[in-house]
């Protein structure tokens, strides 16, 4: 049997395609936040909670947009388990299809004990 | 210009450059650039601990992101490998979050470190060695993979060995990422190379996939926490994703025994680190 990566250019290329479509999108986001940065020199960039994000964003503020960059960066890895697990199933390999999943909800109960404090 | 102005554009560009060159070394040799960007960042830069991991564990996933962008277009990558190993990665990322307080650095660092000091040495010793490839037409198993090496200008196969070994690393690895901010391929690829007989180019290109995801749980929680500093992690993620990039064309086109040894005095140098700092010499 032969790995998916060695068997399938396809799927190889969408997965390249999704890992560069998050990166350029946190890039655009972060250098944005740079430019405002020179721009306006004087605003905050950080926005104080994510409740904030959306007005940070409206008013043109450097923390909103180094914010999101951020968050599109962090959420970039977790959308390649995603597709990952989507493509296994595709194929019906179901063994990596699980394992996939296993390491999504590690990731959310992470996340879960984590903003919790424990 | 004032002064105050030129001193925080300096730091800028430092904390940059800082990034750049963890991110080309780090996606050469399939690490994260954390055991480059932590103790540069404190030591050198003034940057609080807990501000260090966190851009330190978005550098790790921009270099595993940018990194991978080439590795798995190229087919480098072994993706049934990478999700299977995840999963003890991610465990153990957890574990090392949960229980960190409870565990002693020092402790720790001692171990690791001299674990690493054997693994160098062994790398070191054993880095032009050609891995025992299967014959053609052999069964490689469910994670076996086949990819091209432009160095040698042909297919590589190999059969993934000992596989419990790599998830057992994996847990471990996982942990220290957990408690330090770092990704722990150097942990995995040695392991992944000697222990589980895959070739140095497959084992970076893997080991680069993984980390990403190891370092995301512990990256959001700082990140929720307010911990991610914009002012040190933009600059530092920045100049991390345009190393990486580099890294991983360069990686492609240099031979693996170069690669070995790069990530041998990378592991020795760490390893003295450690070691270093579990004497009570801490370089943070």
């Amino acid at each position: 049997m032969r790995a998916p990566s060695d068997s399938d250019p396809r799927l190889a290329a969408r997965l390249s395609r999704l890992l560069l479509v998050g990166l350029s999108l946190a890039v655009l986001l972060l250098l944005t936040g740079v430019v405002l940065t020179l721009v306006k020199p004087g605003v905050p960039v950080s926005v104080s909670s994510l409740g904030g994000l959306p007005g940070a964003l409206v008013a043109l503020e450097p923390g909103g947009f180094f914010d999101l960059g951020l968050l599109v960066l962090l959420a970039t890895p977790a959308a390649r388990v995603v597709a990952l697990l989507v493509a296994f199933a595709r194929r019906r390999l179901w063994l990596f299809s699980g394992v996939s999943l296993i390491v999504l909800v590690v990731l959310a109960l992470s996340l879960f004990l984590g903003l919790r404090g424990a | 210009m004032g002064c105050d102005s030129l001193q925080g554009m300096t730091q800028v560009i430092l904390l940059a450059v800082v990034g750049f060159v963890g991110g080309t070394f780090g996606s050469m040799v399939g690490l994260g650039g954390g055991v480059f960007i932590i103790p540069v960042l404190t030591l050198f830069l003034d940057v609080p601990i807990h501000n260090a991991i966190a851009a330190s564990l978005a550098a790790v996933i921009a270099t595993s992101t940018t990194g991978s962008v080439t590795y798995v277009r190229q087919e480098l990558t072994n993706l049934r490998l990478g999700a299977t190993m995840e999963t003890a990665l991610t465990v153990g990322a957890l574990a090392g979050g949960l229980v960190g307080a409870l565990l002693g650095k020092e402790v720790l660092s001692a171990v690791f470190g001299a674990v690493m000091v054997a693994v160098s040495i062994y790398m070191g010793l054993t880095r032009n060695a050609a891995p025992n490839y299967p014959a053609e037409g052999a069964d490689l198993g469910s994670l076996g993979a086949t990819y091209f090496d432009r160095n040698l200008d042909r297919d590589v196969r190999y059969r993934v060995k000992r596989l419990p070994l790599g998830l057992f690393t994996g847990l471990v690895a996982g942990n220290v990422s957990g408690l330090l901010g770092v990704g722990g391929g150097f942990m995995t690829v040695p392991v992944m190379r000697l222990g589980m007989g895959i070739p140095m180019r497959a084992a970076v290109s893997t080991s680069s996939l993984m980390l990403g995801v190891t370092a995301c749980a512990g990256a959001v929680v700082y990140f929720a926490r307010g911990m991610m500093d914009p002012v040190i992690t933009v600059p530092v993620v920045l100049g991390v994703m345009t190393g990486a990039y580099l890294g991983s064309r360069l990686a492609v086109r240099v031979r693996s025994s170069i690669l070995a040894s790069i990530l041998t005095v990378v592991l020795f140098a760490l390893a003295v680190q450690m070691i270093l700092a579990s004497a009570g010499f801490s370089l943070r």
